[in-house]
């Protein structure tokens, strides 16, 4: 037991010491900012900062957009990452070209493709092009509301490979009984992905909602390279707002709000995990 | 400004005499310095108890024994010299002499005093200076620039930096032939030292760059040319001064971040500080100390050159310590008579941008640095003033100092309603001159000149029909700007509008700068064409009628005869507004020695600049030189003298072209009494100038913001409309304040 | 410990390389379905295969672009960029492919005359490589106490990985600059090596790839006395190496795209900037140079895909991540 004792010890510490002096102990150490004013006397504020922030038009501003992209985007990969998983799981070839395909995008730097992106959604761009040829007016698609376009889409592009390959994963082993009892019953392709195959492959569903939705809130790498820290009000997010203020040099606004958006990610998250233990059971119940 | 500047000093280098160093108890001393004396320092050396300093024209001599300075002239014409050095107890002088093929001679005289006066003696040694010139990568020559001039026994040592910075060579000259060797070459060389045993001791560059901050200290075997790494220097990114090395008691010392460290025997663990060193941190290679005897130490820079005691034991009770990048000033020598119980460190180590460190310095209630140098509009300043971080002044004598400034300035050193900053440094902002010349030979007056940004732009869409079939040599503005005008103008304009503004009223879409913007968009500049000179660079001072780098304060060394400060409105009939860039010094609130701080900043104020004091300060009128004045005169005064000399022994037929030299000079000397750097009439247009002066302050919309530079060139290329770019401007801003500080 | 047993028991469970193997056949299989699925998809499959075929164009569209832009001489490729932010309805922007004068000089010039481009290259190969490093040397062990041993607080500390994971980077950065300026870390490349060494995502993925592993498997060899280093050397970790090599392609990828970490953390330091920072500003400086960047930027990432394609698929099929 003792050689297990040590072994458990050696496995874990380093490991264990980066998390802490990197990750926790910083984490909890920059409270202690957001209960103070930062001042000549770093006055003891209590919860004002709190207060101030959620006063502050532009972090309400940056914490709104962030959760609209977000619930844009999140969503969006996941169906369109099941849907494409679903298609390729169905084919009688490995589909290996496919595969990579999607899922390349992922290893892309975001900034090295960002020149093709403006050339693309420029006004007089290529989609501009495709949406004239169906008949509408051109949009100004980097300025303003239509600018979230290109920001899902980029995000789309990059993220939608690696949920693809979750989803592949967790398709193979759904028994193929299901598939052929599905077709005798003469259920279309939508039917049979989303009557029958999602829920099988639920837990797998939920995990891929949770790591789209996470990547989602670290979209401000696409908003940054196209619209800088002012970008148009309409994609200004929360880390916009956070890093702006650290430039600010304003720390107990930053850790303010970077604790307010860790608290709304763990309700969130949390909720979504309580839901989903609660699927689970039911799933396992019948 | 700094072609301008570099000028000024070069003329304030025409010569002297005798100069004044106080002796402090321990020892201390400045014993030449550029804005009482008027000199400038190219090297020094020590010979004995004798301190010899050659300011470009004469050779000083500072005796240790008796703190006396004497002066001694240039004797004759040849006798320039580009350094001095001592070797074998005698002074010797190191001259370039450019022969007609444009090759470099380099030769080696004694030099001998006579009366007031020093010569160059004897036959010269000619040094092989062919390896100090190289080619560069376009294929240029250039000579290769050199410091740590050293001598050990019958050779001369010199460190060489090629024109990329990339290599570094440490060369050697034999005494007595002249022969030259590279003993060693090397990107990351430093500094050199003579040390014990044959060898040399080196400071090296860690990494692969000339500029790479961490330091280390190798010895380094003639003989052999073997480097062995004796430590690092953990110096962190201050960078390393006056290095200077006692055989007798194996001493090594240096300075870094304004102290003067000594370390016994190459253990750098015995690093100790022995005294501070306020001197300006400029050079590209280590500078060397000289150690005297007495326990005291030598170094200078361009403009002071100090003496430290270096016993330990002798160290005042109590320091200050200042941060910023500053000149140790009449300032600082003013306080430092006063108070010499108290050492002050003036750590110029630059640094970056600060502006974190010292928040987290703030945060974090750090008591190491009282007295601050900031930027007024730096980001640092707007976080400290913003949060309270400032210390404020109450000393009686300050704030009556500070009640003479303008309005303006008193204002901006305020935070909070409470006086916190004093300023120590300012620079005017640059606006539109025009040149006199130009403005005669295309045959206009002053009043025909655009008074407003709108007048300016249309004076340059009519320039193309109206001037230039006419004058086809002259051009509006630097030829340069003219290929992209539209982003240069609106680059002015745009920061010509913001400069007067306050950040929190600051609004973008107003008449006027609709209208100006307007006019630039409607403008028409294709009809202006100046063909560029080959080189590419066609700017002459005497083709270009606008420059729009022309100063609107007052220097040390006065304005250029022929340009004329001709700042913009934004409306006909309103006062163009002029703004200034001040430093200032404030008090760290956690600071142990306010009392100390507070006095020091009491002798800041009391001890300001005249052109500074002139600037800010509406009272003071009165006429002033330009530094160095008497210096110059009195050198060109006896250049003179040697010319009716030299006339008197010349060839009969060399006579008449003497006379003419004479005369001109005679007129140049004549007119020497009306040289002002800032003469009555100056002061009087200054102070028209400045009654719309602004004082600039922190601002997040300050034109080097990226956002802001993509929308100038949007609407600039014509691809956004006034009215989208005013209202972008102002979402940008808005967005800016309301996100507050 | 005895030699010959460990021998006996490894020729009973195959070797971890045949084991692997096997379970990656066995997985093979079942995605090859039976004849009738075969026979009743036959239809389906070309309209699919279309589906999926434009999808995959406009997925590789952006990085082909890339690769061709890059062979356009500077001339060119400003004169079309210029045609960029034209508000005139009347106008469009051509639809290029490919170049009027195929121009390598470009290239040459990144790679050979002017060093600042290549100098960010390894700058960001560094980070890659260091990060990749420390990763390696940490977490599988710590993922592996994770997934098998029982300690107090397991469940909470993984509890907290999986919310450190959730986080965006903005949310710790503040706490984060002011720990590695107490440590004496900023503006040194480890500010941005060693936080990334811990990452919470791959710790995420390698513990639940261990989880899934059978646990006769390392009992098997810790019984039998291998100690629990030595089985976690010679049976874990081979047995792992799908989901290694697919951390290490993720891994690779995060590192490949740096932007916010080198901003904040080295600010001052220009020199020791990685490539992904500088292509905003080069794609106003110079464009043909951002394109040749590009191009011969992707081209490891594109590397490391296909070295690590097969355990990308493989090891997430084979974690517990459905």
């Amino acid at each position: 037991m003792f050689k297990r004792k040590k072994s458990v010890v050696l496995f874990l510490l380093p490991g264990l010491i980066g998390i802490l002096v990197f990750y926790l102990i910083p984490f909890v150490g920059g409270v202690y900012y957001s209960l103070t004013d930062g001042g000549f006397e770093n006055k003891f504020v209590g919860i004002q900062n709190y207060v101030n922030i959620w006063q502050n038009q532009m972090f309400t501003l940056g914490l709104k957009n962030t959760m609209e992209l977000s619930l844009l985007c999140a969503p969006l990969v996941w169906v369109v990452s099941f849907v494409v998983a679903v298609l390729l799981s169905g084919l009688k070839s490995s589909g290996g070209f496919f595969k990579n395909a999607v899922l390349m995008p992922y290893l892309m730097p975001t900034s090295a493709m960002l020149l093709i992106w403006l050339i693309v959604f420029d006004y007089g761009g290529i989609v501009n092009r495709a949406v004239t040829a169906l008949g509408f007016d051109r949009v100004l698609w980097l300025a303003g509301m239509p600018m979230r376009v290109p920001v899902v889409v980029m995000y789309l592009w990059k993220n939608l490979g690696f949920s693809v390959i979750i989803y592949l994963a967790a398709l193979q082993s759904v028994p193929e009984a299901f598939y052929e009892y599905a077709r005798l019953e003469g259920a279309g392709f939508f039917r049979r992905a989303f009557s029958i195959t999602l829920p099988l492959v639920t837990p797998t569903a939920f995990l891929v909602l949770v790591m789209a939705w996470v990547n989602a809130f670290k979209i401000f790498k696409e908003v940054y390279f196209i619209g800088g820290a002012y970008p148009d009000p309409e994609i200004y997010t929360l880390q916009n707002y956070m890093n702006n203020m650290f430039s600010k040099l304003n720390y107990q606004m930053v850790t303010t709000a970077a604790y307010s958006f860790a608290i709304i990610v763990m309700v969130i998250f949390g909720v979504l995990f309580f839901v989903e233990g609660r699927m689970r059971k039911g799933v396992n119940g019948e | 400004m700094n072609g301008k500047r570099i000028l000024a000093l070069i003329l304030g280098a025409l010569l002297a005499f005798g100069a004044t160093g106080a002796m402090a108890a321990t020892g201390d001393a400045v014993i030449v310095s550029r804005d009482t004396d008027g000199y400038n320092i190219s090297t020094a050396a020590v010979v004995g108890e004798d301190i010899y300093l050659y300011t470009w024209n004469a050779i000083l001599r500072y005796s240790l024994a008796d703190g006396q300075m004497t002066e001694y002239a240039r004797a004759s014409e040849g006798a320039y010299l580009n350094h001095i050095f001592s070797a074998r107890g005698q002074l010797y002088g190191l001259v370039e002499d450019w022969k007609e093929d444009e090759t470099i001679e380099a030769k080696v005289y004694e030099i001998a005093m006579e009366g007031d006066t020093y010569t160059l003696t004897g036959e010269p040694i000619v040094l092989d200076w062919s390896k100090m010139s190289g080619q560069s990568r376009d294929g240029y020559m250039y000579t290769r620039s050199y410091e740590n001039i050293l001598v050990v026994d019958d050779f001369l040592y010199v460190l060489s930096i090629d024109d990329s910075y990339e290599s570094t060579a440490l060369m050697e000259f034999s005494l007595k032939d002249g022969a030259c060797r590279v003993i060693f070459e090397n990107s990351n060389i430093r500094g050199v030292l003579p040390y014990k045993d044959g060898q040399f001791l080196a400071v090296m560059g860690v990494g692969e760059h000339f500029w790479s901050a961490e330091l280390a200290l190798a010895t380094f075997d003639l003989a052999s040319g073997a480097t062995t790494k004796v430590a690092d220097m953990n110096i962190g990114s201050n960078n390393l001064l006056g290095i200077a090395y006692d055989i007798e008691r194996d001493w090594l010392l240096y300075v870094t971040g304004g102290q003067i460290y000594r370390v016994e025997g190459l253990d750098m663990s015995t690093a100790r500080i022995v005294n501070n060193m306020p001197i300006l941190d400029s050079s590209t290679l280590t500078s060397l100390g000289r150690l005297l005897p007495g326990d005291r130490y030598l170094l200078y820079d361009y403009e002071n050159v100090y003496i430290r005691n270096i016993n330990p034991s002798q160290l005042p009770e109590r320091t200050l310590k200042i941060k910023g990048y500053a000149e140790a000033n009449a300032a600082y020598r003013a306080f430092s008579d006063a108070h010499p119980e108290t050492s002050v460190i003036v750590d110029n180590t630059y640094s970056g941008s600060a502006g974190d460190d010292l928040i987290n310095a703030m945060m974090a209630r750090d008591s190491s640095v009282d007295v601050y140098l900031l930027g007024l509009s730096s980001r640092e300043y707007g976080a400290l003033s913003e949060r309270g971080f400032l210390q404020e002044l109450t000393d009686p004598a300050i704030v009556e100092e500070v009640g003479k400034l303008y309005p303006v300035v008193q204002e901006a050193l305020t935070s909070n309603g409470k006086l916190v900053a004093v300023p120590y440094e300012i620079r005017s902002d640059s606006v539109f001159g025009y040149n006199k010349s130009v403005l005669e030979k295309l045959g206009l007056t002053e009043e025909q000149l655009p008074k407003t940004w709108s007048q300016m732009i249309e004076l340059l869409a009519r320039w193309g029909d109206e001037y230039q079939t006419d004058f086809p040599e002259l051009s509006p503005l630097d030829p340069s700007y003219l290929a992209e005008i539209r982003r240069r103008l609106m680059n002015m304009i745009l920061e010509n509008y913001m400069k007067g503004m306050d950040a929190g009223e600051m609004r973008f879409d107003t008449p006027i700068l609709r209208d100006t913007l307007k006019k630039l968009e409607e403008a028409d500049f294709s009809a202006i064409e100046i063909e560029e000179s080959e080189d590419g660079y066609s700017w002459d001072g005497d083709t270009v009628l606008f420059t729009d780098w022309a100063q609107v304060g007052l220097t040390d060394w006065g304005s250029s005869s022929y340009e004329v400060t001709w700042p913009l409105a934004f409306e006909e009939g309103a006062d163009a507004s002029v703004s200034m860039e001040l430093n200032v010094m404030v008090i760290n609130p956690f600071s142990e020695n306010k009392d100390l701080a507070e006095e020091y900043l009491k002798y800041v104020m009391q001890n300001m600049k005249i052109s500074m004091r002139t600037s800010l300060d509406p009272n003071q009128n009165e006429p002033y030189r330009e530094v160095g004045y008497e210096v110059n005169r009195r050198e060109a005064q006896r250049y003179f003298e040697s010319l009716k000399k030299s006339r008197d022994s010349a060839a009969e037929e060399d006579k008449k072209m003497y006379d003419e030299t004479i005369a001109e000079y005679e007129k140049y000397l004549a007119e020497y009494e009306d040289r002002w750097a800032a003469s009555a009439e100056d002061i009087a247009n200054y102070r028209e100038m400045a009654k719309t002066l602004t004082i600039n302050r922190y601002s997040p919309m300050q034109s080097g913001n990226e956002e802001i530079i993509a929308l100038i060139n949007r609407f600039s290329d014509g691809q956004m409309p006034v009215e989208g770019f005013v209202s972008a401007m102002d979402q940008k801003l808005r967005m800016m304040q309301m996100e507050g500080y | 410990m005895s030699v010959s047993r460990w021998k006996k028991l490894q020729a009973e469970l195959g070797t971890p390389h045949e084991r692997n193997w096997r379970r990656g056949e066995a997985l093979k299989k079942q995605r090859v379905p039976g004849a009738a699925r075969r026979g009743s998809l036959k239809r389906d499959s070309l309209v699919v295969r279309l589906i999926l075929a434009v999808l995959a164009v406009l997925l590789l569209a952006p990085i082909v672009l890339t690769l061709f832009y890059s062979f356009f001489p500077s001339g060119e490729i400003t004169e079309y960029l210029a045609t960029r932010g034209s508000y005139d309805v009347g106008k469009w922007m051509e639809i290029k492919l490919s170049p009027r004068l195929f121009s390598l000089r470009q290239y040459y010039r990144i790679l050979i005359e002017d060093g600042s481009v290549l100098k960010l290259y390894v700058n960001s190969a560094m980070y890659a490589g260091a990060i990749l490093l420390g990763q390696a040397l940490v977490i599988p062990m710590l993922a592996y106490a994770l997934s098998r041993f029982k300690f107090v607080g397991r469940d909470f500390l993984f509890f907290l990985i999986l919310m450190l994971m959730l986080m965006p980077f903005q949310v710790t950065m503040v706490p984060n600059v002011i720990t590695l300026r107490q440590m004496g870390l900023m503006n040194t490349v480890w500010a941005v090596i060693l936080p990334m060494c811990f990452s919470p995502f791959i710790i995420f993925l390698l513990r639940q790839y261990m989880v899934s592993l059978p646990n006769e498997l390392i009992e098997a060899g810790e019984i039998d006395g291998a100690g629990t280093w030595r089985s976690f050397v010679h049976v874990v970790l081979p047995v792992s190496r799908p989901i290694l090599g697919a951390a290490a392609a993720l891994s690779f990828a995060d590192c490949w795209n740096l932007v916010e970490q080198p901003l904040v953390y080295l600010s001052e330091r220009y020199d020791l900037q990685p490539l992904s920072v500088m292509f905003g500003q080069m794609s106003t400086d110079a464009p043909e140079i951002a394109f040749a960047g590009a191009a011969i930027y992707i081209l490891p990432a594109m590397f490391v895909y296909f070295f690590f394609q097969e355990d990308i698929q493989m090891g997430i099929q084979l974690s517990e991540l459905k």
